[in-house]
């Protein structure tokens, strides 16, 4: 997995790369942690070159909007593919985050 | 019928080496992008808990993965000699509670019974042997 940082405006943007699983969610979750540890952080996680996430991965996400809600900050993602979709509604998320079809769309909704 | 096999170590690193498994079937057979994404999920949830929660000494073991692609099949065998798990006798996690009281345990294993069309656990010498089927449509 490679994570890209881009601030855009008020949000930060991480454009993810490649797959989330039991090998590499740590480095995610690190760098969560590392950017929450500024309050009121808005974070959009852009999946659109991720190849597959795991239940590792989804640990990790939980993490993320564990953070934010502690830090006063925003999390969200955007850019899931059908397939990815498909996944998060198999796991039960779909309701539990904010996701949104593109990143433009999730930078001009993360207030 | 295309058949791969790999002998891994007891270590989360050697995930990576299966990956390059799947991808290179994605290449030799062809797979559809859905099912090579359900396979790395399904790889991944299995032998992460394996490595993970299979072994109680600190000594090396060999975990078996054997990956075969017929023209409407994949077929998944993987064998262990870690303590007796049968994946199927995990319990499904009741996906209607609050986020906050949901155990996190058994989502892996969610995934595996619903990504895939046939799961079959066997508990044979002393090793845990499971065989996978999903259908290419």
């Amino acid at each position: 997995m490679e994570i890209q940082q881009i601030e855009s405006g008020r949000t930060t943007v991480l454009a993810l790369t490649g797959r989330i699983d039991s090998s590499n969610a740590i480095e995610l979750s690190n760098q969560l942690r590392a950017l929450y540890a500024k309050p009121g952080r808005l974070l959009l996680l852009d999946f659109q070159q991720v190849d597959y996430i795991t239940s590792a991965g989804f640990r990790t996400l939980l993490i993320g909007r564990r953070h934010a809600a502690s830090s006063g900050g925003a999390f969200a993602l955007c850019s899931l593919t059908e397939k990815m979709r498909d996944l998060f509604d198999m796991g039960g998320f779909i309701e539990n985050f904010a996701i949104y079809a593109n990143r433009d769309e999730g930078i001009l909704n993360l207030v | 019928m295309t058949t791969l096999q790999l002998s891994l170590r007891n270590q989360i690193g050697e995930l990576e080496r299966v990956n390059g498994l799947v991808s290179r079937l994605e290449r030799d057979c062809g797979l559809p992008a859905e099912i090579v994404f359900d396979l790395n999920v399904v790889l991944d949830e299995l032998l992460s808990n394996i490595i993970n929660y299979g072994y109680t000494d600190d000594t090396p073991h060999e975990i078996g993965v054997t990956l075969s692609v017929s023209a409407a099949m994949v077929e998944v065998r993987i064998e262990d000699d870690g303590i007796a798990f049968d994946p199927l006798a995990a319990p499904e996690p009741d996906l209607t509670l609050p986020l906050a009281l949901r155990p996190i345990g058994g989502l892996g294993l969610h995934f595996v019974r619903k990504l895939m069309d046939d799961v079959q656990y066997k508990r044979e010498n002393n090793r845990n042997i499971l065989f996978l089927k999903k259908k290419i449509i």
